[in-house]
C-alpha cells in the first residue's frame, strides 16, 4: 500500500462534511509536501509519522467540535420531539450570556432590544418575559410530551 | 440596533494561537493554497514551525467558518488546490493581536530595563 492510499484511508476518520470540503486539497498538499522529503529515507519516515499524528489529532478535534456544535445548536438541547425549544438550556449562536439576561430590563424598555425592525428577543428572553400562563404551558409541554411518547410506546409494546 | 455579539467580537479578547497567527500572517500579502501556506510558515519561522496537513486544514476550516479567511476563486485553480485569502475581519484580528503583542513587548522591555541598568 503506498503512502497516498494510506493517507486517504486515514482521512476517512474525519467527519463526512469536513472530508467533502477538505479531503482533496489535503491530499494534494500532502503529496506536494511528501515530494520535498523524498531525498532521504529518515526524513520521509519522520514526515509520514508527523502527518499521521497530525491527521489523528485533527480528526479527534473535528469530531469534538462537531459534537459540541450539535449539543448547542440542534434538537438535542430542545425538548423531546421538538415541541418547544428548551429555554433553559438553549443558547442561541452569536448571543452572549450577558445579553441573555437582559430580558427583564427589556420589559422596562432600557435594554436596547427594541430597534427599528421591532422587538427581537431570543428564546430564553421570550421565556423570561412570558406571562405565567404561557410559562406554565411551556413547562407542561416540555414535561408532558416525553412522558406521553413513553406511554404510547409502552402501550404499543 | 440589535445586540448580537459576533464570534469575531467575542474572540477579540483572546490571544490567537501561534498557528492561527502564522496562517493569518502568511495570507496577509497574497492568497495562498495549502502547500504554499505550509512552506511560507516554515520560512517565516526559520523552520521552527512545520504544520502538518491535519493541523493546517483543521485551522483553515475554523478560520473559514469564523469569516477570518475566505476561499479565493481563481480561474485556473483546480479543486485540489483551493487558495484562501485574508478577509477584513481576519486582518482586523491580526492587527488586534499585533497590538496585544506590542503592548506585552513594551511591558517586558520596561521591566527588563532596571535589570540592565544594574
Amino acid at each position: 500500500m503506498n503512502l497516498n492510499r494510506a493517507y486517504s484511508l486515514v482521512l476517512l476518520l474525519y467527519p463526512k462534511e469536513f472530508r467533502q470540503t477538505f479531503a482533496a486539497p489535503m491530499l494534494a498538499a500532502y503529496q506536494e509536501a511528501a515530494k520535498s522529503t523524498h531525498n532521504s529515507r529518515p526524513a520521509s519516515l519522520r514526515f509520514a509519522v508527523a502527518e499521521l499524528k497530525g491527521l489523528l489529532a485533527g480528526a479527534a478535534v473535528e469530531w469534538t467540535v462537531r459534537f459540541s456544535y450539535r449539543l448547542s445548536h440542534s434538537g438535542e438541547y430542545t425538548s423531546a420531539e421538538g415541541c418547544l425549544a428548551n429555554p433553559v438550556l438553549m443558547l442561541p449562536a452569536g448571543v452572549s450570556r450577558r445579553y441573555e439576561s437582559t430580558a427583564g430590563a427589556a420589559m422596562s424598555g432600557d435594554a436596547g432590544l427594541v430597534d427599528e425592525e421591532g422587538f427581537c428577543p431570543n428564546v430564553r428572553q421570550l421565556y423570561a418575559i412570558a406571562s405565567p400562563t404561557r410559562r406554565l404551558a411551556i413547562s407542561i409541554c416540555q414535561g408532558f410530551v416525553p412522558v406521553y411518547h413513553q406511554l404510547v410506546a409502552h402501550r404499543r409494546s | 440596533m440589535r445586540h448580537v455579539v459576533t464570534q469575531s467580537d467575542a474572540a477579540q479578547s483572546k490571544p490567537l494561537s501561534e498557528q492561527v497567527l502564522l496562517i493569518l500572517v502568511s495570507l496577509a500579502d497574497k492568497p495562498r493554497h495549502g502547500y504554499a501556506l505550509m512552506r511560507d510558515i516554515e520560512l517565516l519561522t526559520d523552520g521552527r514551525v512545520r504544520l502538518t496537513t491535519g493541523t493546517l486544514y483543521g485551522a483553515i476550516s475554523r478560520l473559514v467558518r469564523d469569516g477570518w479567511i475566505a476561499r479565493f476563486e481563481q480561474e485556473d485553480t483546480s479543486r485540489d488546490k483551493q487558495a484562501y485569502r485574508l478577509t477584513t475581519v481576519g486582518r482586523r484580528q491580526m492587527e488586534l493581536e499585533m497590538n496585544r503583542m506590542k503592548k506585552l513587548t513594551r511591558t517586558v522591555i520596561a521591566r527588563l530595563k532596571p535589570e540592565e541598568a544594574k
